[in-house]
């Protein structure tokens, strides 16, 4: 067998960037996305300042993430170890790029589809070393195959000490890397500033004003001021270096001088597909359970519920597929499912889901379907709910390698949870348009403030108790407590969410308003919540 | 595999680092029909075909060997990599080299001759035809010539990019025309060699040396940064210790082992403290000083009182050196003594394996820069490592320039535009001063060809550039040769589309190791249909538009001046084959490589091919390998004077009587080193005849910190952009910002941080830019890089390439210049979907603008450093504003013209005999007339 890797050795890398030209070169990469490059990091105190040089590319990892998550086996590996994509069955759903623990692949914008180095194996073919090692001026890449005892890349490693990118995420990375110092590869050690030492840090990272303030008695100008008319992400980036005077541009403190930029694969439109799906699956869940438990009854149960859980399955497949790059390719989910890959599997749930929608809505509107059991029916509805629901969290936990916050088991409950709320919110509005009973609106309320304390109480252990002291998934978590992420989550998730519901909904006296203005307020809160953790779990990183 | 049993065994090497299954290249057997598996459509296998055709690098002057692949459907270039047969690159490139492709499809790119409309500057232009453009120029010429005024013709060329096509041209035309941009780039540098060795640059061994001592940034820029950080690395991985002198943390820096950050200036109180060190504790080569250093001539010229013998000059020597302790150095330079020390060490232990490098940075930086070269060869000279295994050879043992045809003999004028009297010593011509030199009312050009460059932007201050093309008093017709638009270009009667280096035939060779090569470039796409059997009567066929290449074009004009031969110039251009037929490129290197390049006819006949085809296959020549010691070869033949020791040939000198007979020696007077300049001495500087520390224009001591003065440093390059010509978009996504770098105590005491918004004022200006607080860079200094801030006046692409440039408005109140940003970088629409993805917003900020000129007395290099204030920017003051007194810059002209000593020298000349120069004309011009 073949199982190429590489080595480089960091004490011959002097940061030409050859590498990065040269890739771009043989593939076309277009701008702003790169399949290798070179991160630059200053370090020390002049006049004992130092500089390393990184080059990174993809480790072609022996547990490959990416390839675990592909719902449509676009990426697979090759005989000799290579981690290959194949263009033409990507749908583009970018969650290789959530679960890359290195930030390795993208989206090519020429076609929509991922990208990602594949150590020239187009070239290998034709019997050529990869272009990067082939351009290198001082022969910093080693280029060799694992398994060949004599290879001189296997005697390299056997005689040198070498370490590898992130080894904490276990995919058994193949770039190995020598004269690395402690810290070298931690994409955490360096601090990050508004611009890099000749070019831009990025395209969402503003560098300060582009005029001097006309008024001299002027202080300085605040983050909101100074960058009025940035993104929120930028500006509290901006805000997060100048808030650590002391800590990040302390002296000596290793600073990125070069870099590229990554984009964040997954946006709002996952953020929103948690709230719809939640209410979906909560709106069908809620109904099952009411009406397995015998507290509710009707049309409300019976009717409104499932026919929640079908709109709003339907909202949420169409976002889904709008979210795809090439959503006319959605169907590949079913034609060449990747049956590991929760995606594929999150699908066949929502089938499932959709199915016992339907077969409610038919018992309860079709004589026809009369004979199918109820109770069967509903444990059947239930638990497909469930599984709709919390799937996600396997979704998400396929891509914690890379994004620890995800990672947190406390999520499953969560998950559940934020069901019933979306769920008991979704229903409860719905009778109070179709004015229903005053005491189904005051028992759903009553379910939903209990549902708000567990949600309450979830986010708590999972963002405080739950991630360990020092961890990647605590930095994350810390970022929405109080960091960049914390306004949003502290006055959308929080007190709109959880507070504001909670205070009407138990001392709001049973009034209509307070009953939607409170269900309205924690559906909200959840996809604040929801948009924190999609954010923040993307917000550490990774290279 | 590699190199290939197909190729000439060009050169000595470990094994490449991967499998041996696999190659870094086609094999040349396979170059005429490689078939590729296609990157874009993987992992489905789709083949493409594609010639494979050698040619050399442009993107700077090292002339790294690339292999073009030319799509045989299409015959477009799809991408560019190194050529494994070439000795001095080895098939590596750096980042330049590999986006070479990006400038061949650049959407700006300039496709047809064009014709300014409305007045010069104005932005308007006309397409017009080869022939008009050629006509309109020929004609104006002829007139000159007829008129007598050869010399109101004048080239102005950057970067040549090749060794002696133009000169044969100008030398035909007999035009004193050269004008180039060595005194803004190198001149102290050379300078400095020259006056020790003859010879204008080193050549490093770095491979096999035992220490390395740098004042230059080899492993980023420079002559001849690809190759020479190969064996760098080679070398510090031998066991080398790299020694770095930078006050700025340059990527070669971070490298070192050791980093000297000396303050700007004072970087020969360093190198004396060194070479005091090696000769206080003996450890230097006495037998090499002995024999070579022109120590007796320095005893009996200066130290009448001590006898002539070695063991007095070393007495000599303590007395002139021996003040230069560490410890003095440390309180000159800043740098710990113990630092200095242990650099010093290393020199020592590495004896002969001693290899150094100075190139602009210090030397180029500081008046006087050419002392600093100076005391550095003085450690090159003690540890006797000219011309060893580890140690520095003359640049031109490992250079090497063909013969070419039918040669003209040199010009008969001297044009005082190039070599003013007031510059007797200058290395190079007196480019940078052209503006102030019109002004003065000293001459005039009437036909001006700039040529790969781009002086309004490069040179100091360039407004008065604007001034100066401006006036069709003083500059008649410009007509400026590129393949892309520049600030210069603007100011144009005529923009000619000439190719770049995958669309022109050149002869190159650079000293990149101790062998020596020729490389030859081509018009890859040229070469590639005419393999496939397709006919190209000229480039313009083969290249994008109407883009020509200038071999075929100086031809051309050269016939259109002189249509039936009567001035005497045609015939140089007529075929060395034919009668009177045009000469035409292939005849022309057919002829060079036939009878030009010792031991090439032999190895082409090897392989059945004639000279002019091994050339084009293979695209280099390697004509020597381990090139040493030159200066010891053996002369036959001469006859020596006694008094001298110097042995001459028909009256010329050729050689040294040493003990054992006559070698060769070394191109100076004595055909010693000359550590004691008998010409300096004679030329009017007494005080410069030793090498010796002079701090530099902007002393540290002298810097006023309360009032915010520092040294600016803006001649660092970064190692991955092309000067002013690389419309490269994968460059610029790795460089699109020249933020001012500053040590984090002058931020704090400024009150800024990274990102904002500094004012840098000169004493003709000022410019607002962006700071970048870094360690790495020394207290007191701050540094810009060379490379960012370009501008265009016009929306669209004319003036400017859009990846990198800013549209501004430039406005005049009298002598007053005032430049604002009205847009930074954008996306915009083209051919190429990446122009809508630019993701960088700045072009960073032009500052040689705000610089005046300031030439170095000695050797006309412009001192780059500049003493400026530095301060928050001010109420109103926008990113990239910059503003320029032009008044305020002729005075500066003026004060630093004071310090220059005129011509005539001894004998009544303009230039010492010795000392070359481009173009260079017959002895009799030297004499002032």
């Amino acid at each position: 067998m073949t199982r190429y890797a590489f080595a480089i050795d960091l004490d011959r890398c002097i940061g030409c960037h050859a590498c990065t030209v040269a890739c771009k070169a043989e593939h076309e990469i277009p701008l702003g996305v790169w399949r290798c490059w070179v991160k630059e990091v200053d370090r020390g105190v002049f006049p004992d300042t130092e500089r390393i040089f990184l080059p990174v590319l993809c480790n072609q990892c022996e547990d490959a993430p990416c390839m675990e998550i592909c719902p449509t086996n676009a990426l697979f590996r090759r005989a000799d170890g290579i981690v290959d994509l194949d263009g033409d069955a990507c749908i583009g759903c970018r969650s290789c790029m959530a679960a890359c623990p290195y930030h390795q692949l993208f989206i090519d914008p020429n076609t929509g589809t991922a990208e990602k180095c594949n150590f020239c194996a187009n070239r290998l073919e034709n019997g050529l070393a990869p272009a990067c090692v082939v351009v290198c001026p001082t022969e910093c890449r080693v280029f060799g195959d694992l398994d060949d005892e004599e290879d001189p890349l296997t005697r390299l490693l056997r005689e040198n000490r070498v370490d590898v990118r992130r080894p904490e995420a276990g995919t058994g990375p193949k770039i190995f890397y020598l004269g690395a110092g402690r810290g070298d590869l931690d994409p955490l050690a360096a601090a990050r500033a508004p611009m890099h030492r000749c070019a831009d840090a990025g395209p969402e990272v503003p560098r300060g004003p582009v005029e001097a303030p006309r008024d001299p008695a002027s202080k300085r100008p605040t983050v909101e001021e100074a960058y009025a008319g940035a993104t929120p992400e930028a500006r509290a980036f901006l805000e997060a270096v100048r808030r650590h005077p002391a800590g990040d541009v302390a002296p000596g403190r290793p600073t990125v001088s070069l870099d590229v930029f990554h984009r964040r694969p997954w946006g709002l439109d996952i953020a929103g597909y948690l709230v719809t799906k939640g209410i979906a699956a909560g709106a069908f869940g809620v109904g099952c359970a009411t009406s397995l438990a015998g507290v509710l009854e009707g049309d409300l149960p019976r009717a409104v519920a499932p026919g929640i859980g079908l709109a709003f399955l339907l909202v949420t497949s169409a976002l889904l597929v709008l979210d795809l790059e090439r959503p006319e390719r959605f169907l590949f989910l079913l034609q060449r499912p990747n049956p590991r890959s929760w995606l594929v599997r999150g699908a066949w749930c929502l089938s499932a889901f959709g199915a016992l929608c339907l077969l409610a809505l038919a018992r309860r509107f079709l004589p026809l379907f009369d004979r199918i059991p109820d109770r069967p029916l509903l444990v059947a509805g239930l638990l497909a709910a469930a599984a709709a629901q919390v799937y996600s969290f396997f979704l998400f936990r396929q891509a914690a390698r890379a994004r620890e916050l995800w990672g947190g088991w406390l999520r499953a409950p969560g998950l559940l949870i934020e069901g019933a709320v979306l769920g008991l919110g979704a229903l409860l509005l719905s009778n109070l348009m179709s004015a229903g009973p005053p005491e189904q609106a005051t028992l759903l309320a009553g379910f939903l403030a209990v549902s708000l304390v567990g949600h309450g109480a979830v986010l708590f252990l999972d963002l405080a108790l739950h991630p360990e002291p020092g961890s990647r998934a605590a930095l994350a978590a810390s970022k929405i407590v109080r960091g960049e992420f914390a306004l949003p989550f502290w006055t959308g998730g929080v007190a709109l969410g959880i507070v504001g519901p909670l205070f009407l909904l138990v001392l709001g006296g049973g009034s209509i308003p307070s009953h939607a203005i409170g269900a309205l307020a924690a559906m909200v809160g959840v996809f604040f919540w929801s948009r924190a953790w999609v954010y923040a779990g993307q917000s550490v990183p990774l290279a | 595999m590699s190199p290939s049993p197909e190729g000439p065994p060009a050169w000595k090497t470990r094994p490449r680092p991967w499998p041996p299954s696999l190659r870094s290249h086609p094999d040349p057997a396979e170059w005429d029909d490689w078939v590729e598996l296609e990157s874009k459509a993987w992992p489905r296998k789709v083949g493409k075909r594609y010639a494979i055709v050698p040619s050399l690098c442009f993107n700077c002057e090292a002339a790294c060997g690339v292999l073009a692949y030319v799509d045989k459907e299409t015959w477009t270039i799809r991408k560019v990599e190194g050529n494994p047969l070439h000795p001095g690159s080895r098939g590596r490139l750096c980042a330049k080299g590999a986006a070479t492709v990006n400038q061949v499809t650049d959407p700006d790119r300039i496709l047809h001759p064009l014709r300014r409309e409305g007045p010069r500057g104005g932005g308007k232009w006309r397409r017009i035809s080869w022939d008009e453009a050629l006509e309109e120029i020929a004609g104006r010429m002829r007139r000159a010539i007829v008129e007598g005024r050869r010399n109101e013709i004048m080239y102005h060329i950057g970067r040549p990019g090749e060794d002696g096509h133009v000169m044969r041209v100008l030398q035909a035309w007999g035009v004193d025309g050269h004008n180039s941009h060595t005194n803004v780039c190198s001149s102290s540098a050379r300078l400095g060699h020259f006056l020790w060795s003859g010879y204008d640059r080193p050549s490093p061994d770095y491979a096999n040396a035992r220490a390395i001592l740098l004042l230059s940034s080899h492993l980023e820029t420079g002559h001849y940064f690809n190759p020479h950080a190969q064996r760098i690395i080679d070398g510090q991985f031998s066991g080398a210790k790299l020694i770095v002198v930078d006050p700025r943390l340059s990527n070669t820096a971070a490298k070192a082992d050791l980093w000297l950050p000396a303050r700007p200036g004072t970087e020969g109180a360093l190198l004396l403290s060194i070479a005091n060190f090696l000769v206080r504790e003996g450890k230097f080569d006495a037998e090499f000083v002995r024999r070579w250093v022109n120590w007796e001539e320095y005893l009996r010229a200066e130290r009448k009182d001590l006898a002539p013998t070695f063991e007095s000059f070393l007495r000599a020597f303590r007395d002139l050196y021996g003040k230069f302790t560490f410890e003095f150095a440390e309180k000159e330079t800043g740098v710990p003594a113990g630092r200095i020390e242990q650099a010093a060490k290393w020199i020592a232990e590495a004896g002969g394996r001693f290899s150094t490098h100075v190139w602009r940075a210090a030397s180029s930086g500081n008046l006087w820069g050419w002392q600093i070269v100076r005391c550095l060869y003085l450690l090159v000279a003690l540890a006797g490592s000219v011309g060893t295994e580890g140690g520095v050879n003359p640049h031109t043992w490992n250079k090497f320039v063909p013969k070419h045809p039918n040669p003209a003999p040199p010009v008969r004028d001297w044009n005082d535009l190039l070599f003013p009297r007031e510059f007797p010593l200058a290395f190079f011509e007196m480019s940078f001063l052209l503006p102030h030199l019109l002004r003065e009312g000293r001459g005039k050009v009437d036909v001006y060809f700039t040529r790969v460059y781009n002086p309004v932007w490069t040179n100091p201050d360039g407004m008065s550039w604007i001034e100066a093309l401006t006036d069709e008093s003083k500059v008649g017709l410009h007509v400026c040769l590129t393949p892309y638009w520049s600030e210069t270009a603007w100011f144009a009667d005529l923009v000619l589309p000439l190719g770049i280096g995958l669309e022109r035939h050149d002869n190159q060779s650079q000293e990149t190791h101790h062998g020596r090569w020729v490389g030859f470039r081509q018009p890859v796409v040229r070469v590639a249909k005419e393999r496939s059997g397709l006919s190209v009567a000229d480039s313009r066929e083969a290249n994008p538009g109407e883009v020509w290449e200038h071999n075929e074009f100086w031809i051309e004009l050269s016939w259109r001046i002189d249509p039936d031969g009567s001035l005497g110039i045609r015939k140089y251009f007529e075929s060395p084959y034919g009668t009177g037929s045009k000469l035409t490129v292939e005849d022309y290197y057919r002829w060079m490589f036939e009878n030009g390049v010792p031991g090439l006819p032999e190895a082409a006949k090897e392989k059945g091919l004639a000279p002019l085809e091994y050339m084009r296959r293979f695209g280099v020549f390697s004509v020597e390998e381990d090139v040493r010691l030159l200066h010891e070869r053996a002369v036959a033949g001469a006859e020596v004077d006694p008094a001298t020791g110097i042995a001459r040939k028909d009256g010329k000198p050729v050689g040294l009587a040493q003990e054992e007979g006559v070698v060769e020696g070394f191109p100076t007077p004595s055909r010693r080193l000359e550590f004691w300049s008998r010409t300096m001495v004679e030329w009017g500087w007494p005080e410069h005849a030793l090498p010796g520390y002079f701090p530099g224009h902007v002393d540290w001591r002298t810097l006023d910190r309360g009032k915010n003065e520092f040294d600016l440093l803006p001649n660092f390059r970064l190692p991955t952009l092309i000067h002013t010509r690389s419309p490269s978009k994968w460059l610029y996504e790795l460089a699109n910002s020249n933020p001012v770098l500053i040590h984090p105590k002058d931020a704090e005491r400024l009150g800024v941080e990274t990102g904002e918004l500094l004012r840098v004022s000169s004493r003709i200006g000022h410019l607002v830019n962006r700071c970048y607080v870094t360690e790495g860079i020394a207290p007191g200094v701050v540094a810009i890089s060379h490379h960012l801030g370009r501008w265009r006046a016009k929306e669209e692409a004319s003036g400017g390439h859009r990846w990198s440039s800013a549209e501004v408005s430039i406005e005049r109140e009298g002598s007053v210049w005032r430049i604002r940003q009205k847009r930074g970088v954008e996306p915009f629409d083209s051919d190429d979907p990446d122009s809508r993805r630019i993701w960088w917003r700045e072009s960073g900020v032009h500052q040689n603008l705000i610089f005046p000129v300031q030439p170095d007395p000695v050797s006309g290099m412009h001192c780059w450093h500049q003493r400026v204030t530095v301060e928050k920017a001010k109420p109103g003051d926008r990113y990239g504003d910059i503003a320029v007194d032009t008044e305020k810059s002729f005075e500066a002209y003026r004060e630093w013209m004071e310090k220059a000593r005129p011509a005539p020298g001894p004998g009544g000349l303009r230039r010492p005999l010795w000392f070359d120069r481009p173009n260079r004309p017959v002895p009799e011009a030297y004499r002032v007339s």
